[in-house]
C-alpha cells in the first residue's frame, strides 16, 4: 500500500518533511532555506477575541472584545477594541452608540473598580472593603426596613415596604435575575426595577 | 423638512400607489407579511456563498502574480499562477457539466449530506474533459524539470488512474509517492467541483458538520472574516476543493469545534490582514484572513505567501488543519 499524506496525518505531524511537500516535489526544493531565513527574524503576536454580553440595556447584544497579551505567559491582557458580534442573533453585528463607546467605559479613569464610601458629612469618597460595604448595607436596610415596614392595612395583611428601591443590573443571567427577585421581593420591597428597562 | 424632499416623497407616494412593487406587490397592502429581519436593514448572514468559477480562478491568477513580486515563494507562486491560469481557460472554453439531477439532491438533503460528496469520479466525461484540457493548455515556461515531468506523468496516465487519484483528494488523501502528480489532478478537480457548486441552490445547501463543505463535503483551505453587506465580519471558511464559502461562527475552531483556547496570532509588526487561528484544544491551527480590510485577499493564494506563517505556527506546536491542495506542506 502507498503511504499516503492525510489531513490525519499532517494534523498528527507525521507528514514527512520538505521531500513530499510540493515544493519538494514539484522541484521548488531551492526556496525552503531562503524561505526559512527569511522568517527567523519574524515572532508571533498573540491576540484573543472573547465573547461578552453589553452590560447597557436588556436588549443583551452580543459583543466581541479584542484583546493584545498572552495569559499562558503571565502577561497583563488589555483590551484594544470592542465591537459587536456578528454571529449573536440579537444584534447581527450592530451596536448602538453606547455598546459602540464601550472600550471607553472600560478604560474610563472614573470607572468604579472597587466599593467606595462617603460618609455622611463628608464630601470625598474612599475605598473600603466588600464587607464592610456589605455590612453597611445590610445595617442600613435592616434599620430602614425596622422603621417603616407596613404589615397590615386596616384588617388585611399586607407586609410592603416602600421606603427602599431596588434597581437589577441589566447583563443578569436569569438564574442571577430569579434570586434577585426573590430577595428582594421577600423583603416586601415593593419598588423594584431594573436597568434593563431604563 | 424642505420643500423640494417633500414633493419628492409626495411623488414616490403617488407612484407606489399607483405601481406596487416589492415583496407581495399586486397581493394588496394588506397580505404584507412581517420580516423582523428586515429590521434597520440587518438580515441574516448567508450559510453559504457558491463560486464563480470564471472570476475565483481569473482572479485568483492575477492574486498569485502580484503575491510572486518580491517573494521568497516567487517562482513558485508564478508557477501556481500558470496552473490556475489554465483552470481559468478550462472553465471559458468547456461546457458546463450536467447539473446534479434533482433524485441526488433530494437524496442528499434527506441524508443531511454535502450534494457533491461521494460523486464517482471514475468514467465522469466532464472531470476527465477538464483535466485533459488542463495539461493540453498548460503553459508553465521555466517549471522545474520536476513539474515538468509530473506533467508528462499524468498525460500518460491511464483514465481509471487519473480518477482513482482525484477521488482520494476528495477525501484528502495524497499519495507521497505522487506529490507532484495530484497537484494537477486537485487543480482539475477544484475545477470540475466549482463548476458544479455553482449549480446548486444556495438557500437549499444545509451544514453537515464543522469544518466540512457543505456542498462538496471537502476541507477548508484557510478562514475568512468578510466585509460583505449582507454579512459584515462574519467568517466564512473557504473550501479547499469546491470554492464554498460557509459559514462557521467566529472564535470557535474549524477543525474539532471547541471554543476554548481559541487565540489568533499574527507575525509582530507585520501584516495583521492574514493571521493564524489556534486551538488549544485540537492544537491545530488555520489561516485566518480579514478581508473586510484587504479585498484582494484570496483564500488559496494569500496561504501560498504567508507560509511564514505556517513555519511560525509549527514552532510553537500547532498543527496546520487546511489543506491546499495547490500547496501541501510536509
Amino acid at each position: 500500500m502507498t503511504m499516503q499524506m492525510s489531513r490525519r496525518t499532517l494534523m498528527k505531524g507525521i507528514g514527512a518533511g520538505v521531500a513530499v511537500s510540493s515544493l519538494g516535489s514539484l522541484g521548488f526544493a531551492a526556496l525552503e532555506p531562503a524561505m526559512a531565513a527569511s522568517v527567523r527574524a519574524y515572532k508571533l503576536a498573540q491576540t484573543r477575541e472573547t465573547r461578552n454580553t453589553c452590560p447597557y440595556c436588556s436588549v443583551a447584544c452580543g459583543v466581541i472584545m479584542y484583546s493584545l497579551g498572552d495569559k499562558s505567559k503571565n502577561a497583563r491582557a488589555s483590551v484594544l477594541h470592542i465591537e459587536g458580534d456578528p454571529d449573536h442573533p440579537v444584534n447581527r453585528g450592530t451596536l448602538c452608540p453606547k455598546g459602540a463607546g464601550l472600550l471607553d467605559f472600560v478604560h474610563s479613569e472614573t470607572r468604579t473598580k472597587y466599593p467606595m464610601h462617603r460618609a455622611p458629612g463628608s464630601t470625598e469618597m474612599k475605598r473600603v472593603s466588600w464587607d464592610f460595604a456589605l455590612d453597611r448595607i445590610a445595617r442600613l436596610l435592616k434599620d430602614d426596613r425596622d422603621k417603616n415596614f407596613i404589615a397590615k392595612s386596616g384588617d388585611v395583611t399586607v407586609n410592603r415596604w416602600v421606603s427602599t428601591g431596588f434597581l437589577g443590573a441589566s447583563a443578569t443571567t436569569n438564574e442571577t435575575a430569579y434570586l434577585t427577585y426573590k430577595v428582594v421581593r421577600s423583603m416586601g420591597a415593593v419598588t423594584f426595577d431594573n436597568q434593563a428597562r431604563v | 423638512m424642505c420643500i423640494a424632499t417633500w414633493a419628492t416623497a409626495e411623488r414616490i407616494m403617488a407612484r407606489n400607489r399607483r405601481e406596487p412593487s416589492g415583496p407581495g406587490a399586486g397581493a394588496g397592502f394588506n397580505n404584507v407579511q412581517p420580516d423582523p429581519s428586515r429590521v434597520g436593514g440587518v438580515t441574516e448572514a448567508p450559510f453559504v456563498r457558491l463560486p464563480d468559477p470564471a472570476a475565483l480562478f481569473a482572479g485568483r491568477a492575477e492574486r498569485l502574480r502580484v503575491l510572486a513580486e518580491g517573494h521568497p515563494l516567487g517562482d513558485y507562486l508564478r508557477f501556481l499562477a500558470g496552473v490556475v491560469d489554465a483552470q481559468a481557460g478550462a472553465v471559458v472554453a468547456l461546457p458546463t457539466p450536467a447539473p446534479l439531477s434533482a433524485a441526488r439532491l433530494a437524496l442528499s438533503a434527506e441524508h443531511g449530506m454535502p450534494p457533491l460528496g461521494g460523486q464517482p469520479l471514475r468514467g465522469n466525461a466532464d472531470f476527465a474533459g477538464v483535466l485533459a484540457w488542463m495539461l493540453d493548455h498548460m503553459d508553465l515556461p521555466g517549471a522545474p524539470e520536476a513539474a515538468q515531468a509530473a506533467q508528462a506523468a499524468v498525460r500518460a496516465m491511464p483514465e481509471e488512474e487519473r480518477a482513482a487519484l482525484a477521488s482520494g483528494i476528495t477525501e484528502g488523501a495524497y499519495p507521497l509517492d505522487r506529490m507532484a502528480e495530484a497537484l494537477f489532478v486537485a487543480a482539475a478537480l477544484q475545477v470540475h467541483l466549482s463548476r458544479l457548486a455553482a449549480q446548486l441552490d444556495g438557500t437549499a445547501v444545509q451544514p453537515s458538520a464543522d469544518g466540512v463543505c457543505p456542498a462538496c463535503g471537502g476541507v477548508p483551505v484557510s478562514s475568512m472574516v468578510v466585509g460583505w453587506t449582507q454579512a459584515s465580519k462574519a467568517r466564512y471558511c473557504a473550501c479547499s476543493l469546491c470554492g464554498t464559502l460557509w459559514n462557521h461562527v467566529r472564535i470557535k475552531c474549524t477543525a474539532c469545534g471547541s471554543t476554548d483556547g481559541i487565540a489568533y496570532y499574527t507575525i509582530e509588526d507585520g501584516s495583521k490582514t492574514v493571521g493564524v487561528e489556534t486551538c488549544a484544544a485540537c492544537r491545530s491551527y488555520i489561516k485566518h484572513m480579514q478581508q473586510h480590510e484587504d479585498a484582494g485577499l484570496d483564500p488559496v493564494a494569500d496561504d501560498v505567501a504567508t507560509y511564514a506563517l505556517d513555519l511560525l505556527a509549527r514552532e510553537q506546536d500547532f498543527r496546520r488543519s487546511g489543506i491546499n491542495p495547490l500547496f501541501l506542506t510536509g
